[in-house]
């Protein structure tokens, strides 16, 4: 036998062991857990410091409900968890919780996919709805029910590089849109473009929208036409942004090219959420201070939310859907809020009174960006719980966006083209 | 040629090499940054030597755990591609029949499919079969692939008939011949199949994360995604960290075996 012929006979031989071998293991029988514990499967997005973080406040429920035990299953982001969600509610076996979008929770009770929390909440181990925020609950609520928490959740503000501003003669940070542009284009010089654009969510341009006085989808959760008008606040806030990047004081970003833009100096402000803040302190670290205010105002000074709901599967079974209620119940509490948005460093607390805890209160009083935020959190709308909007704000609508600001289309032109989309998309929905 | 001339060439040569190694030389420079340097320029291009990032990387995820799985994953669907599409072009080449036409034509279209597209299908196979959150879900669905049938093929055709006549001549089995003549024949087209299988498999992501849970059975660009956190931002340094200690295995493999994969690459024409 020659060399080549040993190693294809090894190969083979390898390669049919492994299989008898995986088959085997397969095969072999899984112990049972004990019958008094229960396990519950929560796939979620929180990475980086956050997962450290939130594995802080799932200890602190281990602590007092040792007979619940969490298999975390982190998953990287939205375009992961999304696929992921969906083949396993295909193929029967989903999570017991997960973190969702409102959006994509809109389809999972379409098909019947997730519990209704309502009669555990009014139940008596159930909990008031009355501290939450009633905007951030009414996200998570399809046909009268709340199938979705909140939990997860910042608001977009304005991080400013205060010793550019002090540099370009800027004394406070700007409240009106008018400022807006103008402190840009003061601050745009030696090839620096003030403003860069992140894209990747269309919260940033939603924040936008609100302060001009407009909502993309209407209460009944069809498109709204007037906010697509051409004096419509959509056009309005596109014109804003095309002209900035006309004149230069603006750019648009890839990715979450504005951060590193933000980090190394080449832009002064950013528009993000708190849960930014993090990452923002730790590429920015002694360079410069970062400044935190709410974004300009225009029509009123709303902004938009954004953030991650929990939702139960109706395919779990009884014992593992009473193990998720007492979990979401505590990841929403009083305390757990307070654990997270200590912890977190960047989300913000779903519900009022966490801001009375006295622990809280000193931790907000030292932490700017999460302060300002929730300052703001009560005029943020979350993004549209319309199954439509999903697919249509990343796709459909950033595309318009990013054809007015490469000199494409004019912003008028575009938010016509993404209203008629946005009727198509709420059509097939 | 001249002395100008080679001069040109070296000089254009240097600049290719440059732009080449350069994404990883930052790579590995910001590796060695703080957060804040690595976002100045040209700061992160001349670290200041903090191994602070390895460390942290190494401790946010079961590395050595996530690189024996990929190992392991693309080895053994590397094996069963070599088997199957061994097989499978054999037949296709010496045993011509009337259907080979048609069966050519279906192994070429399983290469057109979108990946997206069978995704659920697939999943439901792995779900009925029992296999979910294993290694055989990882593998098995990899294990036949319809470029590595076309590949061989091509390969097979172009061996001399003489060396088919002469072993039937002999009354040398189908299997003896595939063995002790084919295969040997083939090496540089299975070193081409075995880079490009274990290269599809190492670089898997969307799969696995769906039909795992957890590190036990994940490969190691599962792990890598999970410490870019895209919803808010990224730890470059830590993630460029973790980069360089998870690309390590392959460069020492290439480093082996630099010589066939250069071979087999300039003989069948594909580029990496």
């Amino acid at each position: 036998m020659n060399s080549t012929t040993k190693l294809m006979s090894v190969a083979l031989s390898a390669s049919m062991m492994a299989l008898v071998l995986s088959s085997a293991a397969l095969a072999a029988p899984r112990p049972e857990a004990a019958p008094h514990k229960v396990t519950i499967t929560f796939w979620n997005e929180m990475t980086g410091p956050y997962e450290v973080a939130l594995n802080r406040v799932m200890a602190a429920f281990g602590k007092t409900h040792p007979n619940i035990h969490i298999q975390d299953v982190v998953v990287p982001n939205d375009a992961a968890l999304e696929p992921k969600l969906l083949a396993s509610l295909v193929g029967g076996n989903p999570p017991t919780i997960s973190q969702m979008n409102p959006n994509w929770a809109a389809g999972f009770v379409k098909t019947k996919s997730l519990v209704n929390l309502t009669p555990f909440i009014h139940s008596r181990a159930g909990f008031s709805l009355k501290p939450f925020y009633t905007h951030l609950l009414n996200a998570g609520q399809f046909n009268g029910g709340q199938y979705a928490m909140p939990f997860n959740v910042s608001a977009a503000i304005m991080y400013y590089n205060a010793a550019q501003f002090r540099q370009a003669g800027i004394k406070s940070p700007p409240t009106t849109w008018a400022a807006f542009a103008a402190d840009a284009k003061k601050l745009s010089t030696h090839g620096r473009h003030a403003f860069a654009i992140t894209l990747v969510h269309t919260y940033p341009f939603r924040a936008f929208v609100a302060q001009g006085g407009g909502s993309f989808v209407k209460p009944n959760l069809q498109p709204n036409p007037s906010v697509f008008r051409p004096i419509g606040a959509a056009a309005k806030a596109l014109t804003l942004w095309s002209n900035m990047v006309k004149n230069g004081s603006a750019i648009l970003t890839q990715g979450y090219g504005s951060q590193t833009d933000f980090a190394n100096g080449s832009s002064s402000i950013l528009e993000g959420t708190s849960a930014f803040y993090p990452y923002l302190a730790q590429a920015v670290g002694k360079k410069f201070p970062i400044g935190v205010a709410p974004l300009p105002g225009n029509v009123n000074h709303d902004t938009a939310s954004f953030g991650g709901y929990l939702g139960i599967f109706s395919k779990s079974t009884p014992a593992q859907k009473q193990a998720a209620e007492t979990f979401i119940k505590f990841l929403t509490s009083r305390e757990g809020q307070t654990i997270w948005m200590q912890d977190s460093h960047g989300y913000l607390p779903i519900r009022g009174d966490v801001q009375t805890v006295p622990s809280a209160k000193r931790y907000l009083a030292t932490h700017a960006a999460q302060r300002v935020a929730l300052s703001v959190l009560g005029r943020a709308p979350m993004s549209p719980r319309a199954s439509w909007w999903a697919q249509f704000s990343s796709q459909d609508l950033t595309n318009d966006i990013i054809a007015v600001l490469d000199k494409k289309m004019t912003p008028v032109q575009a938010m016509r083209n993404a209203y008629h989309q946005a009727q198509q998309a709420y059509a097939s929905s | 040629m001249t002395r100008s001339g080679k001069l040109i060439i070296y000089i254009i040569l240097s600049l290719v090499l440059l732009g080449a190694v350069f994404p990883v030389w930052w790579i590995f420079a910001t590796s060695l940054e703080s957060s804040a340097r690595a976002y100045s320029f040209p700061g992160a291009l001349w670290p200041n030597g903090t191994w602070h990032n390895y460390q942290a990387a190494w401790q946010a995820g079961p590395w050595v755990h996530y690189l024996m799985n990929s190992v392991g994953i693309g080895v053994i669907t590397t094996l069963f591609v070599l088997i199957t599409a061994s097989l499978a072009a054999y037949g296709l080449v010496f045993l011509p029949s009337r259907a080979t036409g048609i069966i050519f034509v279906v192994i070429l279209a399983t290469m057109m499919v979108p990946f997206y597209s069978i995704i659920i299908p697939d999943y439901l196979i792995i779900k009925h079969l029992g296999w979910f959150n294993s290694y055989a879900a990882q593998i098995i669905p990899f294990a036949a692939n319809g470029f590595s049938v076309f590949l061989l093929m091509q390969f097979m055709r172009s061996l001399p008939k003489e060396l088919w006549d002469a072993a039937r001549i002999d009354g040398t089995s189908n299997f003896r011949y595939l063995w002790s003549v084919v295969l040997p024949n083939l090496k540089p087209a299975l070193a081409t199949v075995s880079i490009y299988v274990f290269l599809l498999s190492w670089n898997a992501f969307l799969w696995p994360l769906i039909v795992t849970q957890g590190p036990a059975k994940q490969p190691i660009q599962v792990g890598l995604a999970n410490l870019l956190s895209t919803a808010n931002g990224t730890d470059w340094t830590m993630l460029s960290a973790a980069a360089a200690f998870t690309a390590l295995p392959v460069l020492i493999l290439y480093a082996f075996a630099q010589r066939s994969i250069v071979e087999s690459v300039s003989r069948t024409g594909i580029k990496g």
